[in-house]
């Protein structure tokens, strides 16, 4: 199971809900925690003192098979999906932005937990072989079906038609099957195919309705509309029909609205569905981003970034109602019950603009990730009201980035979500709940849990350098040793190597191959900060190597790739 | 291996460009920093500068003589150094997402280039010398300040896709003539009047979006578009569709919505792979909507 397993099919919606709403979150839930201090980001990760993370992979990794590279840039939509339901084996689909052009892609992570350590093993860093379907552009969002694949959605329009079969290369929902890191083939003619039929648009994201069959699905452009996506027959999302929102009367006086087909038989149609939108009377929210349905009750969310809202509606079939503004308006100020050094404090906390992905416990609480403003995770319970406030401040984030594409394994217990484009001058190590140290100096996907579901169980676990509390782009000098940086990644000549050491000490370094003889064995004096190290890969055999850094107080280790 | 000796660049490159960061690819895509590159800058076939909140790219990035794809996108810059136009072995340069106001004149000496980003920015025109880029397939100026088009773009005869939209055009240059290599056309979201009569020189157009523009009619060589599946002119100030639609042999998708029509031509009903026909928000009668459909039978027609 996963987030969009336990939502309720909106076909369902036939009698009008009214659920008590319970508000009062387990103590061990995920979404038990108090909020962390509202600040500009600071160049570290501050989730709250109830949790820990650990850091699952960073841009320029190396894949498994040195001949794929390193991973790449741009880590966006981070869905989990579990093999056979479980919680603890499964693959994390890794989107990557790319460009405007066919430089995206999603790299596919094998992930097990370790119930001894209590830490998420990464057995392998695949990519996703995107060739037999023309590439893919700006791998923005996604979602995750009910059988096993992921949905990856392009969030650009390039036009052309490389391969001549009518249907537009880039700006599609792609299905993709980790477990054989490849696209779908819906036809069986042994020639994978994009999802033509949810039409071409600058796609943010998809969700699935428990049905199996009705999923929904925005564009983040301007005119932005709300698709709704019915599948001929449950579980493939190649055949269906294809429908978009257009409300009974303007923006902020209608509250009810009707699905409008939209014509998705031919390429030609499937190309202009948003033209064929526009014609039909589609209503514009401009901008749009998330769609999720809540477990609760079955209403469907989404998130126009232009106007810095959360919408939602209720979908009775043919029409929609009881549309309102769930949260936002970029001037909102929300009250944030904080801790600091175990009081409670409040603060105001502006909602501002980017207000972006959302992501459904299975509480019903949600949490919205933001791009731009402060960049946020914030969290919403169902308690709340704009009239009535309930949100909460879940993630203050490392400068520079954009979180992103936040899932949970089933037993929601784990959260899965990356920090993009982080600053490259971030210098703040942080241990993480594996007890590496890391800097969200690159890109990183990075799991989130309890203190006592992941890690050391001391629930201080993660040490920012900057206290949580105070920290408010204060980045300090590093306190930790850490190797901060290892480039170019592959190699070809000299490899560097930049340490991070609390003080001045001695380091011995070696370089190990796949079957352990040492290749490279130096001494290295670290200075009190940052230290570049150079070792020359010149002469080793292509291939993926260790690097080891041994001090008196602890050791560091990361692999490169020779080529 | 990396090939080449060093080259030179001055202090100012390695400044701005400095860094951990990988920004410069060789040979088999090796990767490493600015720094190196400034040693070894004639190996250069890569410049990833993307996401670096770069406000300005120094003069002497055109010492990288060999560099085939430049990727500026998302950054902050203004301008471009005229001596990026020194750089003729590019063939694909993205400097989508930025603050460009202008492109350096002599950008026409980049002769290689294929394919050319510059979506979502701030150019209000683009300079003459763009007619010089003989190899262009691709060119996306979409989202951009522009009110008007250099006359030689209509020159370049290899261009497949041509999105300009989302400016503020008021007229696309007379000659259209030598676009014979087109097939994605967008002119959508602009100001637009009339569209030349010389469109029909786009022998091999597939697509051709003109909504939200301010048409007022249809070019009757328009008709001449053999090869045109899709024709998007919703959202104007149509009041009549030119008979030589019906000419239009493989139009599957015609897209008329919010424009001022009271009929269509009879020819409409030649066009037997119509599939979708989008009219609403016109003028037509109850008598003349049911006339409409009688000739298109095949057609899903929606008023």
């Amino acid at each position: 199971m996963n987030k969009f397993l336990l939502a309720s099919s909106a076909l369902m919606l036939t009698t009008t809900l009214a659920i008590a709403q319970d508000c009062n979150i387990p103590i061990n839930h995920i979404s038990n925690f108090p909020s962390v201090k509202p600040s500009a980001q600071p160049d570290s990760l501050r989730i709250p003192s109830t949790h820990t993370f650990q850091m699952l992979v960073q841009e320029g990794d190396p894949y498994s098979n040195p001949l794929n590279g390193t991973v790449k840039s741009l880590f966006d939509f981070t869905g989990y999906v579990p093999i056979n339901g479980s919680s603890t084996i499964g693959f994390i689909d890794l989107n990557h932005e790319g460009s405007t052009t066919a430089t995206g892609g999603v790299t596919v992570l094998d992930v097990q937990f370790d119930g001894t350590d209590k830490v998420w093993n990464v057995t392998q860093k695949t990519p996703v072989d995107f060739a037999p379907v023309q590439g893919t552009g700006r791998n923005c969002s996604g979602g995750i079906t009910l059988w096993g694949t992921s949905v990856s959605s392009e969030e650009t329009l390039p036009s052309g038609d490389a391969d001549g079969d009518g249907y537009q290369d880039i700006g599609w929902q792609v299905e993709v099957n980790p477990a054989s890191r490849s696209v779908v083939d819906h036809d069986g003619d042994g020639n994978p195919e994009k999802l033509f039929k949810m039409g071409r648009m600058s796609h943010e994201n998809f969700v699935m309705s428990s049905d199996s069959i009705t999923c929904y699905e925005t564009n983040d452009e301007n005119p932005g509309y709300v698709f709704k996506y019915v599948c001929d027959s449950a579980g493939d999302l190649s055949k269906g029909k294809l429908y978009v929102l257009r409300l009974d009367d303007a923006i902020g006086i209608a509250t009810s609205g009707q699905w409008r087909q939209v014509p998705n038989g031919t390429p030609t149609e499937c190309n202009n569905v948003r033209s064929a939108a526009t014609g039909l009377g589609a209503t514009n929210f401009n901008s749009l981003e998330d769609i999720e349905i809540s477990p609760l009750d079955g209403m469907i969310y989404f998130v126009s970034k232009a106007s810095s809202r959360v919408y939602r509606f209720r979908d009775f079939g043919t029409t929609i109602n009881d549309l309102e503004i769930f949260a936002g308006n970029p001037s909102q100020n929300y009250e944030i019950h904080y801790e600091d050094d175990g009081d409670t404090l409040v603060a105001y906390e502006q909602w501002r603009d980017g207000n972006d992905n959302l992501t459904f416990d299975n509480l019903g609480n949600l949490y919205v990730i933001q791009d731009g403003g402060r960049n946020h995770i914030w969290m919403i319970t169902p308690c709340h009201t704009q009239a009535t406030p309930d949100v909460r401040l879940f993630a203050v984030t490392p400068a520079g980035c954009e979180p992103t594409g936040m899932t949970f394994s089933p037993d929601y217990k784990f959260m899965f979500v990356s920090m993009q484009h982080p600053d490259a001058s971030n210098v703040t190590v942080q241990k993480d709940a594996a007890g590496e140290y890391v800097v969200f100096n690159r890109e990183s996907a990075i799991v989130i849990a309890h203190n006592g579901f992941l890690g050391d169980t001391d629930s201080t676990f993660v040490e920012p350098e900057t206290p949580p509390t105070t920290g408010i782009g204060t980045a300090s000098a590093t306190a930790r040793l850490a190797i901060a940086n290892l480039y170019p990644n592959p190699v070809t000549s000299q490899l560097n190597m930049v340490v991070s050491s609390p003080d001045d000490r001695t380091a011995y370094v070696k370089v190990y191959s796949m079957t352990g003889t040492v290749v490279i064995a130096t001494e290295a004096n670290l200075s009190k900060g940052n230290t570049d190290i150079k070792l020359d890969a010149s002469t080793l055999a292509a291939g993926v190597y260790n690097v080891t850094v041994t001090t008196s107080t602890g050791n560091l280790s990361a692999r490169f790739i020779k080529q | 291996m990396r090939k080449g000796k060093v080259y030179f660049i001055s202090a100012a490159v390695a400044l701005f460009l400095q860094g951990t960061a990988v920004f410069a690819h060789c040979d088999k895509d090796a990767a490493f920093t600015m720094q190196d590159a400034v040693k070894d800058s004639l190996c250069v076939k890569k410049l990833i500068l993307k996401l670096r909140k770069m406000e300005q790219l120094p003069a002497s990035v055109g010492s990288l003589r060999n560099v085939e794809l430049i990727d500026l996108q998302k950054n902050k810059f203004i301008s471009l150094p005229d001596e990026i136009s020194t750089l003729t072995k590019v063939t694909t340069l993205n400097a989508s997402h930025n603050s460009l106001k202008r492109l350096p004149d002599a950008i026409g000496n980049m002769k290689l280039m294929v394919n050319l980003q510059l979506d979502k920015n701030h150019l209000i025109e683009l300079p003459p010398s763009i007619a010089q880029l003989t190899e262009l397939t691709v060119l996306d100026v979409s989202y951009n300040d522009m009110a008007s088009l250099a006359d030689g773009i209509g020159g370049l005869s290899k261009l497949t896709v041509f999105n300009v939209s989302n400016n503020h055009l008021l007229f696309l240059p007379e000659d259209l003539s030598g676009m014979r290599s087109m097939e994605f056309l967008d002119v959508s979201d602009n100001k637009l009047t009339r569209l030349p009569a010389t469109i029909d020189g786009m022998v091999a157009v597939k697509e051709i979006n003109a909504e939200n523009n301010s048409l007022s009619s249809l070019p009757s060589e328009i008709g001449n578009l053999k090869n045109l599946k899709f024709l998007g002119v919703g959202t104007n100030s149509l009041t009549e569709i030119p008979k030589s639609i019906g000419k239009m042999a493989s139009l599957e998708m015609l897209i008329v919505a919010n424009n001022r029509l009271t009929t269509l031509p009879s020819s409409i009903k030649k066009l037997k792979n119509l599939k979708t026909l989008i009219a609403t928000n016109n003028k037509f009668s109850d008598k003349t909507k049911a006339k409409i459909k009688r000739w298109l039978p095949d057609t899903n027609v929606m008023f």
